[in-house]
């Protein structure tokens, strides 16, 4: 008699899901799903507006990542345009880049994870949360606010507003940097690197009270992604895309992102409404050659976000960062990625570290507040793709126009549902490991809920959806009887 | 009047507002009434300007946890949140917990989303309170609201519950001037 599982939804993360576990007879978990149940369709609303309105439209997807879509939606724009952008409009949309970064990260490790890495897994879940942490570990929290609010400032300094800016356009950006926003940006980074270093300490702190996790959260052989600068170094706004495998070797050393299509796929399943990217020449096909990928295109699972970006490159190219990195790196044997998604907390800090030095870099930039900072042009071309990495992993834009500039069809490829093979496997490995004869408690459902969150998904970015409810589990059997039920909330 | 609260937003460490009042309007103006909330908190601070009262408006598309820092900078004597809200028939004012100043500082154990949707006014209030001691009072308007679609303008009873404003803030000055 097989039973079900059911938590929903998940909390803490951005959007609405809901996770079934499926057990067979004895009780163990057979099979393990990450459902999203919100669908919100952006890409089809948008056909038949300008893709002048797209960077404003598309930021609107989501209150924490704006600047992601700003920056993807600008892009093909561009290409859109046929332009290469002034050089200090390119450096202004990678520093409001890299301050995204340090935001989105701060609030991921600190506020998000921050309530399971401090209070611990089986802790009273009424206190697991933001509150219970401000209410244990004030400093702590007050620092994560303060490195949030570093990335948010930068931000609000050169958009006018720190969510939703409409400040990055197609050719460029509106309004240059200020001598005055510089030197407050200058004098806010000490404070943020500090906070970066206590944040690092912390981490590596907690990492011997986690060696289950460590061991067993989303540890599994996969593919990763991530965009890289032509000499190979971490890179999150331009670059060529790299993949690599489980066993260290680069498959694709450096593809033009606009050619995605050429190695990515797109699955879907009746259960949920996050589709399931994978990389096309490791799935197999169906074998009568129809082309039709069948679920074997599970074989082309891949990774994306900070565990991929830092597992593809070939360094940071910043100080700290490159230390760090090279830290990182002995968690695995030599010369392969780090595979065990519980180091995506570790990777997101190597990330805020390296977005704070390339800051300070930028600030020493004497271009960096020069004027030109815009190109202007009409419809050039019929098909723009655009490619940034968000914080959460490689985002794509493809606007195809007429020569009036309005869409004819719009295509988004999501970090987080790029990783969505990658969170069903995280799921299943961590619910075999707790779950055994058909006992589920409150840790271990909390421990299923932190392999998501791991990935930091944002749902309301993925399937376009927000929100967030009480947890209800509830497990049936094969005959639709409820016999355990979980609650909290 | 309008455009220049309507521009007013959040100037931490230039500006110090002892003894104002600071009004938090929350919502999105492209999402039907929700807008009602940056409507209302407009309407409200140029009641309470008109009477004399030090004034500062941030409109908000949510409440993020930096929030809580830049309030508690600005040192305002009273915070009063604005939100539109299904649930609510007319537009009224509620005190937040433990919001009397310089009481001793609650911690909302209910379970909170720090993502940006999630954090609701009573919990941001909350964590000004326990991480920055914020001494002022804490109030929460919610002004009525049914549409939540995509487009501007108001519904018929987000309109009619935002002519509330004059007798919230009369009731307000009433209760604490």
């Amino acid at each position: 008699m097989t039973k079900t599982i059911l938590i929903d939804p998940v909390t803490r993360i951005e959007g609405h899901a809901k996770i079934t576990l499926h057990l067979d007879d004895d009780g163990q978990v057979e099979e393990a799903r990450f459902h999203v149940t919100e669908f919100r369709g952006f890409e089809k609303f948008c056909e038949g507006r300008s893709f002048w309105e797209m960077p404003g439209i598309t930021a609107r997807i989501c209150g924490i990542c704006p600047v992601s879509h700003l920056m993807a939606s600008s892009k093909a724009g561009d290409a859109i345009l046929g332009v290469n952008i002034p050089p200090t409009a390119a450096k202004l949309r990678r520093l409001m880049n890299w301050a995204q970064l340090v935001q989105s990260h701060a609030l991921s490790f600190f506020h998000l994870s921050g309530p399971d890495l401090l209070l611990g897994m089986d802790s009273d879940p009424a206190q697991r949360n933001v509150m219970g942490l401000i209410e244990k570990y004030p400093d702590v929290a007050r620092n994560g606010i303060r490195l949030r609010r570093f990335g948010q400032k930068v931000i609000e300094m050169l958009g006018g507003r720190s969510v939703h800016p409409a400040w990055t356009v197609a050719g460029g950006v509106r309004d240059p940097l200020s001598d005055e926003n510089r030197s407050k940006i200058r004098r806010m980074l000490p404070e943020a690197l500090d906070i970066t270093g206590l944040a690092l300490d912390l981490l590596k702190d907690a990492f011997d009270s986690f060696s289950d996790e460590e061991a067993m959260y989303g540890n599994f052989p996969s593919l990763y992604m991530g965009l890289v600068t032509p000499e190979g170094g971490l890179e999150h706004y331009d670059g060529l895309l790299r993949v690599m495998d489980s066993d260290g070797n680069v498959l694709e050393p450096g593809l033009a992102p606009a050619r995605y299509r050429e190695i990515l796929g797109e699955a879907t399943e009746p259960w949920s409404y996050l589709k399931f990217p994978y990389y096309k020449p490791a799935a197999v096909r169906d074998a009568n050659g129809s082309g039709r990928t069948l679920d074997h295109y599970q074989a082309g699972m891949y990774r994306v976000g900070p565990l991929a970006r830092v597992n593809v490159c070939d360094f940071a190219g910043t100080p700290r960062a490159d230390a760090e990195l090279r830290e990182f790196r002995r968690l695995a044997p030599r010369g392969r990625p780090v595979a065990n998604s519980f180091h995506y907390h570790y990777a997101r800090l190597i990330e805020i570290l390296y977005a704070l030095e390339r800051i300070v870099e930028t600030m020493d930039d004497p271009a960096i507040t020069d004027k030109r900072i815009r190109a202007h042009a009409e419809v050039n071309n019929m098909v723009g793709v655009g490619v940034s990495e968000a914080p959460r992993g490689a985002l794509f834009h493809e606007y195809h126009v007429n020569g009036d500039g309005i869409l004819q069809k719009v295509n988004m490829i999501i970090a987080t549902g790029q990783n969505n093979l990658a969170m069903n496997r995280t799921v299943k490995q961590i619910a075999q490991y707790h779950i055994n004869g058909g006992k589920v408690t409150e840790g271990v459902l909390n421990r299923i809920e932190h392999g998501i969150r791991l990935y930091d998904p944002c749902l309301s970015c993925s399937t376009h959806a927000v929100g967030q409810m009480p947890m209800v589990v509830e497990v049936y059997d094969a005959g639709g009887a409820l016999v355990q039920q979980v609650a909290r909330g | 009047m309008r455009a220049a609260l309507w521009s007013s937003r959040l100037r931490v460490a230039e500006t110090i507002l002892a003894d104002s009042i600071l009004v938090i309007g929350i919502g999105n103006t492209l999402r039907r009434d929700d807008g009602a909330g940056w409507i209302f908190a407009e309407m409200l601070a140029s009641e309470l300007q008109k009477a004399g009262q030090r004034v500062h408006l941030a409109s908000q598309h949510q409440l993020t946890l930096e929030l809580a820092e830049e309030a508690a900078e600005l040192r305002p004597s009273h915070i009063i949140f604005v939100d539109a809200s299904v649930t609510t028939h007319d537009a009224a004012l509620t005190p937040l917990l433990g919001a009397a100043p310089g009481s001793a500082a609650p911690v909302n154990a209910a379970p909170v989303n720090a993502a940006s949707h999630g954090l609701t006014p009573a919990a941001l209030f909350a964590l000004m309170r326990r991480l920055y001691a914020v001494a002022a009072a804490g109030w929460l308007v919610q002004t009525p609201a049914e549409d939540f679609g995509h487009g501007e303008g108001l519904s018929e009873a987000a309109r009619h519950g935002v002519q509330a404003a004059p007798r919230i803030a009369s009731a307000f000055l009433r209760l604490n001037c």
